[in-house]
């Protein structure tokens, strides 16, 4: 038995273990721990590659690095995320934090490619309603809310106008 | 001395006088006499002997001897064909040759100082045959010539242009060549007829000449072949400086040329002919006294300069094949490549790369580079080409780009007999443009067109030609005072299949009918067009909206919308697409509003539609709308507002009289169950990637 756990030892994880570290790098973003939370997420993400918490430690990853800022690994972080997760609804945030990274470095050939998949996120009817809304709230404890218009979307993030895309 | 001593005197001189006078009298009688008679059995026995220059046929209508050194031939002629016709001729009608009769006593051979021949006429069709087949002997004939200065003029020589039966037009020319032991000397001047004749059997006497062209060059003759430099042309729109060498049948030329394609605009022209002042008007005087074409100083409306020419090419009559041909045209590098066959008129299979980014000037703008493939033929002034061109354009960050450009044409006939006036033909041309990597195309076929390239910068063609099922009739002005060219259209187009257009736009693969509009269209500052459309007796299929609502409240009949009539403004460029003010009416249908698409492909629409009683009643989702409406309600109306990409539209069902009438005849909760039914819907039709280009 020892033997297995010793040959296996690095691969082995626990059931709930992916979660504790998670809460935890929850716990630090709420406290404020910035750096703390950024290593239980990278923790996470190097050690418990099928957990459940996999989708919200990326994004994280990419909060993180946007508000250090470093742009380039920001946006690493979330086209990652878009590969794996681009049916979520948080997708859309993701789209937006890369549209701000390239307003950023002025490529505007990015800034419109990554307006259209923003656009053509979700496809909107309105009827009775004047808009559609997606909400989330990130393992950083930022809250995020797109509203679709049927000719703009506005993104905000901690109920700041983070962007706005008009078409 | 005496009276009668000198009377005497003067008498013997007298006596002196008239015997030296009839010395002379006789020598001049009996050479004349003898040479004539000499020069007269020897033509007879010439002429009868049948001899050729080259297999070709001469004829000598009499020779002359003038005492002391001169000797005139009347009516020489240079001929294919026995008969001696005018279009495959060369006539000279008087040849003077005058002869050093002191040399020629001292060298015992005659010695030829000069040789005139006025008023000469050339076929020319028949003379690039002669010159074509012959270039060699008679460069072998020069180089044979004894080292003796010799000088050879034609004055007023006419070249016939354009055989028999298309009328005469001609170019006059002076050629000077002078021949000082190897060195060569030839200049002349080159004119034009301008005036407008009738076509006759006679040459006219008096031609006004105008010269265009000015030339000159140096020669030398070596064992090897011969090298000229110096070779000048100069003209009103072109001065020109080129050497170079022709030895082993390969010729290279280097130089330089510049050119003036600007007529001058009538503000230019008004400036021109201002006053001068009292020194500018005696300078001027001066050198119109000294004759001939401006100095290349006065050459100041030059817009077009070709340096570094470099030319290397295979001369092997009839056929020249440009192994090299190089140049910058306003520092652009241009390369040209290919084959020339020279006969009675020139076959031609060449390339044209021109790379003006290269250049790295401001003016390069954003051409890249473009290529012109070109085959074809120039003959009795007729090119007839078929032909390719591409341009690429670099592309910039953040600028709507337009990628390539590439433009096909067959059988292109471009007639300039009637210059400046051109007639052209096309069987079939076609432009084909990228933007965003989506390609565009307009075809053309049968087309008819005449330009009217006169002094006015602007240029004008007037043409007819079928239309995808239809015909376009156009006019075209292009302002040649810039460049690029700047150029406005405008043109009427009848009974075209819309649904062809779909390689112009892709949206015209949803509507069929017939098609009439007219449509303007300029290149500057920016690609435009815009006009009206006409639709009759077609319909609007699959048009994605449509299909929507088609499945969504079961109307089978709207994906496929016929109508009697449907028009609509609409606008092109590379920014966006644009149909407004649409009127589309059908028996069930009606439709009204704006659509418009920009360079990303994205919707922005407005759009009422009216939907008729029998449209809706027989929709069992549809029907139950009817009630909120009186019965004698012909149409119920719906204002959308689309937007998103064309394929998966976002809409939005706007406020209006009929949607407030419905909404107070439902409960709220109807109303969110309808929502989440339609965003149900949309979702699951969502694809779980999209594709991004």
């Amino acid at each position: 038995m020892l033997l297995i756990c010793i040959f296996f030892g690095g691969n082995i994880s626990f059931a709930g273990e992916d979660t504790r570290v998670y809460q935890l790098a929850v716990e630090s973003a709420k406290d404020g721990q910035m750096e703390f939370a950024y290593m239980r997420f990278r923790n996470l993400l190097n050690n418990y590659p099928n957990s459940r918490h996999y989708a919200d430690a990326l994004f994280s990853m990419g909060e993180y690095y946007f508000f250090i800022p470093d742009y380039r690994k920001a946006s690493e972080y979330f086209e990652q995320f878009l590969k794996q997760y681009a049916d979520k609804e948080e997708a859309v945030f993701a789209l937006a934090y890369l549209y701000k990274t390239a307003e950023h470095g002025n490529r505007i050939d990015s800034m419109n490619q990554l307006k259209k998949r923003i656009i053509d996120f979700r496809r909107v009817g309105l009827l009775f309603q004047k808009y559609k809304v997606y909400k989330y709230r990130s393992a950083m404890n930022h809250a995020y809310r797109g509203i679709f218009y049927i000719d703009k979307i506005d993104v905000y993030r901690g109920g700041k106008l983070f962007v706005a895309i008009t078409y | 001395m005496s009276i009668a001593e000198e009377n005497s005197l003067s008498q013997s001189r007298i006596k002196l006088v008239y015997r030296t006078l009839i010395v002379v009298v006789f020598i001049y009688a009996i050479s004349t006499i003898v040479v004539n008679t000499i020069l007269t059995v020897s033509l007879k026995r010439f002429l009868a002997s049948k001899q050729t220059i080259l297999s070709h046929k001469i004829r000598i209508g009499r020779a002359k001897y003038i005492f002391p050194g001169r000797v005139v031939i009347k009516d020489f002629a240079l001929s294919k064909n026995d008969d001696f016709s005018k279009e495959e001729t060369i006539f000279l009608p008087t040849i003077t040759v005058n002869i050093s009769a002191l040399s020629s006593l001292f060298k015992r051979h005659v010695v030829v100082t000069d040789i005139i021949a006025r008023d000469t006429h050339i076929a020319w069709a028949y003379f690039c045959v002669f010159i074509g087949e012959h270039w060699e002997e008679i460069i072998e004939f020069i180089k044979s010539l004894p080292k003796e200065d010799v000088q050879i003029r034609l004055e007023n020589t006419m070249f016939e242009l354009v055989p028999k039966g298309y009328g005469p037009d001609y170019a006059i020319l002076d050629f000077n060549f002078r021949l000082k032991g190897d060195a060569i000397f030839v200049d002349g001047v080159l004119g034009k007829n301008l005036d407008p004749v009738k076509a006759t059997k006679d040459i006219p006497a008096h031609l006004s000449k105008q010269p265009l062209l000015k030339y000159g060059f140096r020669g030398y003759l070596h064992p090897d072949g011969f090298s000229f430099d110096d070779l000048m042309l100069s003209g009103q729109h072109l001065y020109s400086k080129l050497w170079g060498d022709f030895t082993a049948k390969q010729l290279e030329v280097n130089g330089f040329s510049f050119l003036n394609t600007r007529a001058m605009a009538p503000q230019d022209r008004k400036n021109r002919e201002a006053p001068l002042n009292i020194i500018e008007r005696v300078k001027f005087f001066l050198r119109v006294l000294k004759g001939g074409t401006p100095p290349v100083d006065e050459l100041s409306e030059r817009n077009i300069y070709l340096l570094d020419i470099n030319v290397v090419a295979d001369m092997d009559f009839p056929r020249v094949t440009l192994k090299k041909f190089g140049f910058t045209f306003n520092k652009a590098p241009v390369n040209i490549r290919g084959g020339l066959v020279l006969s009675q008129g020139i076959d031609f299979d060449l390339i044209f790369s021109f790379y003006p980014v290269l250049s790295k000037t401001k003016d390069s703008g954003k051409l890249e580079r473009a290529d012109f493939k070109v085959t074809g033929e120039l003959a009795n002034d007729t090119f007839q080409i078929d032909g390719e061109m591409e341009m690429a354009f670099q592309s910039r960050e953040g600028q709507v780009p337009l990628q390539r450009v590439k433009v096909n044409f067959e059988d292109f006939l471009f007639d300039f007999k009637d210059y400046p006036k051109f007639r052209t033909g096309l069987n079939m041309g076609a432009v084909s443009w990228w933007t965003n990597y989506n390609e565009h195309r307009i075809s053309v076929g049968n087309v008819a067109a005449s330009i009217d390239f006169g002094k006015d910068t602007v240029k004008y063609i007037e043409a007819k030609s079928d239309f995808y099922e239809g015909t376009l009739d156009g006019k075209v002005w292009i302002d040649t005072s810039q460049l690029p060219f700047r150029i406005t259209g405008e043109g009427m187009i009848k009974d075209a299949d819309p649904n062809k257009l779909q390689e112009f736009l892709v949206h015209f693969s949803k509507v069929r009918g017939k098609l009439d509009g007219v449509v303007a269209f300029e290149n500057y500052p920016r690609l435009n067009v815009n006009g009206k459309m006409e639709l009759r007796d077609g319909n609007v299929r699959n048009f994605e909206f449509f299909k929507w609502l088609a499945e969504s409240f079961d109307l089978p009949s709207l994906v496929s919308v016929d109508f009697y009539q449907a028009t609509t403004n609409f606008g092109y460029n590379v920014d966006r697409v644009s149909l407004s003010d649409i009127n589309l009416e059908s028996r069930n249908v009606k439709i009204k509003g704006y659509y418009n698409v920009d360079k990303d492909e994205l919707v922005s629409s407005k759009i009422s539609m009216f939907f008729s009683d029998d449209l809706l009643r027989p929709s069992s989702k549809s029907r139950v709308l009817l009630k909120f409406f009186a019965p004698e309600v012909d149409f119920v109306d719906f204002d959308f507002q689309l937007s998103g990409d064309q394929d998966s539209l976002n809409f939005q069902w706007l406020p209006s009289a009929s949607k407030q009438r419905i909404q107070n005849g439902i409960p709220d909760f109807i109303e969110r169950i309808i929502e989440r039914r339609v965003e149900g819907g949309l979702e699951s039709e969502q694809p779980s990637s999209k594709p991004v280009k």
